[in-house]
C-alpha cells in the first residue's frame, strides 16, 4: 500500500499512545489522592469530628481485617459466598443465554412470554427471598436461586436483543452464499450477538453478589452476608465497614476478570478497550 | 445464460403503489460483462435483488440456463455496495466463509483464500480484521469472497461507489483481470458512465422510475482494455456522448417529475 501514510499512522498512534499513557497516569494519581484524603479525614476526624461508634476508624477497620484474615471462619464465609455466587451466576447466566437463543429463534414463544417475563423481571426480587427460603431451605440453595433469578433476566434480555439486532445485511450475504438457517445462526447471529451477550454477563455480575448477600442477610449460618449481619447487629461499625470493603474488593476483582474475558472475546473490535456501556 | 423475462416490480406503500421496474427483458450471455447505468432511484439495485433471488418480481421470471430462479442459489453471486464483511472474522476467514459453509476443511479453504487474497494484492493482511483494512481493501475482500465459490454469474451493485477515484480505477483494472482469467459472467451496476463503458461488453441504460430499458449499446473497444487511459480514445468518447445525452435527459426528467 502507500507506505507514506502508513508510517504517518504508526507515528500518530505512538504519539497518541504516549498522550494516553500520560493521561492514565494523571487519572491514577488523582484516584490515589482521593483515597488518601478520604482515609486522612476519616482517621483525623474519627473521635474528634465524628463519633467512632457511628463511623469507626481506618485503623479499627484494618484491625478487623487483619483479625479476620487470620480466622478460618472468615475464609469459610468467603468460600460459601463465593460458591453461592458462582453457582447462581452460572445457573442464571447459562439459562438466560439458552432461553434468549431459543426465543430469538422461536418468535411465537417470545411474543407469548414477553409480557410475563417483563412482569416477572419488574418484581422486586428481594421480596421473593423469604419465599425462596421456604422453598429451598436456609442453606446454599435459596441464595443460589435468588442470585440466579437476578442474573437470568439480564442475560436473557440482552441475548434476545443481541440476536435480534444482528445486521440483516450480513444475514442476507450469508444466505446468498448458500448458508442454511442453522449456519446463519451459528456463524452470523451468535457471533454478531456476542457483544450483547457479554455485556449482559458483565452487567449481571454485581447482581449475583446482591442476590447472595441479601439471601444470607435474611437467614444463614455462614457467608459474607451472614458475617456482615453479625457485625452490624452487634454495633461493630469497623467490622461492618471491613466486610463492605471485602465485598467491594471481590466485586472489583471479578469485574477486572470479566473485562479480560471481554477484551479477548471481542478482540476484533476497533476499540479493544472494553467500552460496552450498560445502556 | 441468465435471462430476465419481462420483469416488473411494484412496491406497495401505505397509501400508494410504487412502480420500481417495468418490463425488463434482458439476456446475458455466458462470460459476458454487462454493465447497467441509470439515474439514481431507477431500480438498479432492485433488478439485482430480483436476479439474485433475494426478492420476487411482481411479474416476469428469472432464468438461469433455462431453469427458473426461485430464491437464492449459489450459482448466482452478489457483491453488495457495502463490503458487509463480518467484523469478528479475519480477512482470510471472511474470504473463505463460503467454502466453510460448504463444509471444506480449514486448511483447504485457507489455501484457496490465500491464493485469491494474493491475486488482489492483499497478501500479508490475512489475519487482519475488517476494521484494520481500508475501504478499497474491504471491497476487494468482498469481491473475492464471492469469487471463491465460483458462481456462474456475479451481480455487482456499485461495488466501487464509495471508493476514491484512484482506488476505483485500480480495482476496475483488477476486476477486468479477474474476469478475463475466470471467464465468469458479470452484471455490474454503476451510476458512473465512464465505468460502465470502460468495463462492459454491453451497456444497458435504464430510465428514471419506473425503471425501463431505454437502450443497449455494444462497446466495441478491444480487450484487454487499459482502464487508466482508454477514456481518451475516440470510440470511447463517441459512445459516451451518445449515451450521456439520453442519461442526462433521464436525470433531469427525474428531478422535474419527482419533487422530493
Amino acid at each position: 500500500m502507500n507506505t507514506a501514510s502508513d508510517e504517518q499512522e504508526v507515528y500518530q498512534s505512538q504519539a497518541d499512545r504516549r498522550a494516553k499513557q500520560q493521561y492514565r497516569r494523571r487519572v491514577a494519581i488523582g484516584q490515589i489522592t482521593v483515597i488518601v484524603i478520604v482515609i486522612a479525614v476519616w482517621h483525623l476526624g474519627s473521635g474528634r469530628l465524628f463519633d467512632p461508634f457511628y463511623v469507626g476508624s481506618p485503623l479499627g477497620v484494618a484491625k478487623v481485617l487483619v483479625d479476620d484474615f487470620g480466622d478460618p471462619r472468615f475464609w469459610n464465609d468467603l468460600r460459601v459466598t463465593g460458591t453461592e455466587m458462582t453457582l447462581g451466576y452460572l445457573v442464571g447466566g447459562l439459562s438466560g443465554i439458552a432461553l434468549g437463543i431459543l426465543f430469538a429463534r422461536w418468535r411465537l414463544a417470545a411474543d407469548i412470554f414477553d409480557p410475563f417475563f417483563t412482569g416477572l423481571n419488574s418484581l422486586p426480587r428481594i421480596a421473593l427471598a423469604p419465599l425462596l427460603v421456604i422453598w429451598f431451605g436456609i442453606d446454599m440453595a435459596s441464595k443460589v436461586v435468588l442470585a440466579a433469578t437476578l442474573v437470568f433476566f439480564l442475560t436473557f434480555f440482552t441475548t434476545l436483543s443481541g440476536i435480534r439486532n444482528v445486521d440483516q445485511a450480513l444475514v442476507d450475504v450469508a444466505r446468498l452464499m448458500g448458508a442454511s438457517d442453522r449456519q446463519i445462526f451459528r456463524y452470523v447471529m451468535l457471533p454478531g450477538a456476542a457483544a450483547w451477550i457479554i455485556n449482559g454477563l458483565k452487567m449481571s455480575l454485581p447482581y449475583a453478589l446482591i442476590g447472595v448477600i441479601v439471601g444470607e442477610f435474611l437467614i444463614a449460618s455462614s457467608g459474607l452476608g451472614y458475617r456482615l449481619n453479625l457485625y452490624s447487629t452487634s454495633y461493630n461499625t469497623n467490622g461492618t465497614f471491613a466486610m463492605l470493603l471485602v465485598m467491594m474488593a471481590l466485586m472489583m476483582g471479578l469485574n477486572a476478570l470479566m473485562g479480560l474475558v471481554e477484551r479477548h472475546a471481542l478482540r476484533w473490535r476497533a476499540e479493544t478497550t472494553a467500552t460496552v456501556q450498560p445502556y | 445464460m441468465l435471462s430476465l423475462k419481462n420483469i416488473s416490480k411494484r412496491f406497495f406503500a401505505r397509501d400508494r403503489i410504487i412502480n420500481a421496474l417495468e418490463g425488463i427483458s434482458l439476456d446475458v450471455a455466458s462470460g459476458e460483462f454487462l454493465t447497467m447505468v441509470g439515474p439514481s432511484g431507477c431500480g438498479k439495485s432492485t433488478i439485482l435483488n430480483i436476479a439474485s433471488g433475494l426478492m420476487a418480481p411482481t411479474e416476469g421470471t428469472v432464468e438461469l440456463d433455462g431453469r427458473p430462479v426461485e430464491g437464492v442459489t449459489r450459482h448466482v453471486g452478489y457483491v453488495t455496495q457495502q463490503p458487509n464483511l463480518m467484523p469478528w472474522r479475519t480477512l482470510i476467514d471472511n474470504v473463505s466463509f463460503p467454502l466453510q459453509l460448504a463444509g471444506a476443511a480449514k486448511s483447504d479453504r485457507h489455501d484457496r483464500a490465500a491464493e485469491l487474497i494474493a491475486m488482489v494484492g492483499l497478501a500479508g493482511f490475512e489475519k487482519s480484521y475488517p476494521h484494520e483494512l481500508s475501504g478499497g481493501m474491504r471491497q476487494r475482500a468482498n469481491i473475492i469472497r464471492t469469487l471463491i465459490y465460483s458462481p456462474k454469474v456475479i451481480l455487482m451493485d456499485e461495488p466501487f461507489g464509495p471508493l476514491d477515484a484512484q482506488t476505483r480505477v485500480l480495482l476496475q483494472d483488477q476486476l477486468l483481470n479477474i474476469w478475463s482469467q475466470t471467464g465468469v459472467t458479470i452484471i455490474f451496476i454503476t451510476h458512473d458512465l465512464h465505468e460502465a463503458i470502460g468495463l462492459g461488453d454491453r451497456v444497458v441504460l435504464l430510465s428514471s422510475r419506473p425503471g425501463r430499458i431505454i437502450r443497449v449499446d455494444k462497446v466495441t473497444m478491444p480487450r484487454p482494455r487499459d482502464v487508466f487511459r482508454m477514456h481518451d480514445s475516440t470510440d470511447f468518447r463517441a459512445l459516451y456522448d451518445a449515451i450521456w445525452v439520453e442519461l442526462e435527459r433521464q436525470v433531469r426528467e427525474q428531478k422535474v417529475g419527482q419533487p422530493r
